[in-house]
């Protein structure tokens, strides 16, 4: 057998091709955290920005870059890495590249969730109660979700099953807004609710972090067990895979990432979709590797998108969360297309 | 000998209907049991219910010890289940999808250890494989795939191998092909447990034949001790010739009744 081994070296070490794929992502992170320290009204070179971070440099640079930027950049890149990796965890899951936190209704849920804490005033915008309250209300649309799925349900039925727990969401989330005591309060949220990063301080970034790294500490853990379920779920567990420790774990670090992210950045959506669907190709479509580059991926994405939405010339600046639908949306439109075949039958 | 795999009053029910009931059944290390029986019978979830894959009435033994008992890990490792229909839902390559039958020995998401690849690189020769290794698993045939799916379960080296319509797929070579592998196994002192739907193949190569019906084992025993007029026409319905030829028992199905 080692001369089997000596005769095709090449067979089982090509794991190794996608060697550069995550420090090239990482640096891409950086390039783009960086630059979007620097983008805004006041643009920044780097060695201001650099000055600003370290407070070297004049008082109003150290306030733009620290107080003003450096929050979104952390959230944007928090926030897409988290969503990047829920939406590589929930296609491994289901075994489908179409699946993603928005397509389940978390983000409207979780947005619903935020909005019944904020709208009746029970607790500060800026309390933990917010990122909970996100959490739940993402949790119960991803869970209900997945029972609604069962272990062998097509997509189709996932996605009908998504539409209606995002229009249910949604439509819950208006009737909260009516209901609401004070009507400037609703409309501050229903623009939050676009999904933006804009004047968010550092009390944000400390709200939402423990949820979002609580999410991702769930969801990374399952590359071996999405591997497996490359042979359906009986396979999987004949392998030796627990599926339900697997899918409390996704559901439950979904809710996290999705919760903690919406609670202070409203919803946004597709980067879930997109960015695993960017690598996919790049780690041979194995769902095991593809965990790290996706979040990457998705980190790249939301950030650039939110330095993007500084360029455009605009009254108003664009909410981040339409250029991510603006993008994500014909791209999923597209892989709709092309799994149409796939739709019609079984995910399982 | 001790049976490797034991089920002892086995069931299994779907709702509120009962597909498996009372079932014993015992495979011992060098053995080839072949489970055939009429559509809705019962034998793919007898055998999921083998391989842990179920929960309901009765036990199953695995090496004497009741199969809950033991971790998933450890009955992965002594239990290969090949499901049916050998789907694979990504597009990877041959011989990631092989590597996989490692995940139990903890070959999960790390690289390979030499040992891994060494079981791999055997199932991919033995399956006649090793040819396909680069290729995307989503673009084979049918028969390419069924044999793949084989190479995944023997990359595991499991002393007990559930093998649903192992045969389903594949032309009449490669039918040989995949039981002779399956026999060899048993030789090499495996436990193997086949589901066939051809009656011919499963008198050639069972060293048991177990004909279920209705959730139930209808007979049980050597092949043409169970292959007989009477048990076809109970179970599945249907007349049939069977005959000697070139020393070996063949069962062809005539005609419905």
């Amino acid at each position: 057998m080692d001369t089997l081994t000596a005769a095709r070296p090449d067979l089982l070490r090509a794991r190794a091709a996608s060697r550069w794929l995550v420090p090239g992502l990482v640096a891409l992170v950086i390039l783009l955290f960086l630059l979007s320290l620097g983008v805004g009204p006041v643009a920044l070179s780097l060695g201001a920005v650099a000055d600003g971070l370290l407070g070297t440099g004049d008082e109003a640079a150290r306030l733009i870059v620290r107080e003003i930027r450096l929050p979104r950049a952390i959230l944007a890149v928090a926030i897409g890495f988290s969503l990047g990796l829920a939406g590589a965890a929930l296609q491994g899951l289901l075994r489908n590249p179409l699946a993603s936190p928005s397509l389940f209704g978390a983000p409207s849920a979780a947005a619903f969730g935020a909005v019944l804490v904020i709208a009746f005033g029970v607790f500060d915008a800026l309390s933990y109660f917010l990122p909970i309250a996100a959490m739940l209300g993402a949790l119960l649309s991803v869970g209900l979700l997945l029972l609604i799925a069962g272990p062998r349900a097509s997509l189709l039925v996932i996605i009908l099953a998504g539409l209606a727990i995002s229009s249910l969401a949604g439509a819950a989330t208006s009737l909260a807004l009516n209901l609401a005591p004070n009507p400037f309060a609703a409309l501050e949220i229903a623009f939050w609710l676009l999904g933006s990063l804009e004047d968010r301080s550092m009390q944000h970034v400390f709200i939402a972090l423990p949820f979002i790294a609580a999410g991702c500490l769930l969801l990374c853990v399952d590359g071996a067990a999405f591997r497996a379920l490359t042979l359906g779920e009986d396979a999987a567990a004949s392998l030796g895979i627990r599926l339900n420790r697997v899918r409390l774990r996704v559901v439950l670090g979904v809710a996290l990432a999705v919760g903690g992210g919406v609670a202070v950045a409203g919803t946004i959506g597709f980067v879930g979709l997109v960015a695993p669907h960017l690598v996919r190709p790049f780690v041979r479509h194995d769902p095991a590797r593809l965990m790290w580059p996706a979040a990457l991926a998705g980190a790249a994405l939301l950030t650039a998108a939110d330095i993007l939405v500084r360029i455009i010339p605009a009254q108003n600046e664009i909410k981040v969360g339409v250029v991510t639908a603006l993008i994500g949306a014909p791209l999923f439109i597209v892989l709709v297309f092309r799994h149409r075949r796939g739709l019609t039958g079984e995910v399982a | 000998m001790a049976a490797l795999l034991r089920a002892e009053g086995v069931g299994a029910t779907l709702g509120r209907r009962t597909i498996l009931s009372s079932v014993d059944l015992g495979v011992s290390a060098g053995e080839m049991v072949v489970v055939i029986g009429p559509n809705g019978a019962g034998k793919t979830t007898l055998v999921r219910r083998l391989a842990g894959l179920l929960p309901g009435d009765g036990a199953v033994l695995i090496g004497g010890q009741r199969s809950e008992t033991v971790s998933p890990r450890l009955r992965a490792r002594k239990i290969g289940y090949l499901p049916q229909g050998h789907v694979f839902h990504w597009p990877l390559s041959v011989a990631d999808v092989v590597a996989l039958g490692r995940i139990p020995h903890g070959a999960g998401a790390a690289e390979l250890g030499s040992e891994d690849r060494v079981a791999v690189l055997a199932a991919l020769e033995a399956t006649g494989t090793l040819d396909l290794a680069d290729r995307t698993v989503t673009t084979l045939s049918g028969g390419e795939r069924a044999r793949v799916a084989l190479a995944r379960v023997l990359a595991g080296e499991p002393q007990i191998i559930l093998a649903d319509e192992p045969v389903a797929a594949l032309d009449a070579r490669y039918q040989f092909v995949v039981l002779d592998l399956l026999r060899a196994r048993a030789k090499a002192g495996a436990a193997i447990v086949a589901v066939l739907h051809d009656l011919s193949l499963a008198a050639r190569y069972g060293d048991r034949v177990v004909l279920m019906n209705d959730g139930r084992i209808a007979a049980e025993g050597a092949p043409a001790a169970v292959l007989t007029h009477e048990n076809l026409a109970a179970t599945f319905g249907i007349r049939a010739t069977i005959e000697t030829l070139e020393g070996r028992l063949v069962v062809t199905p005539q005609a419905a009744l």
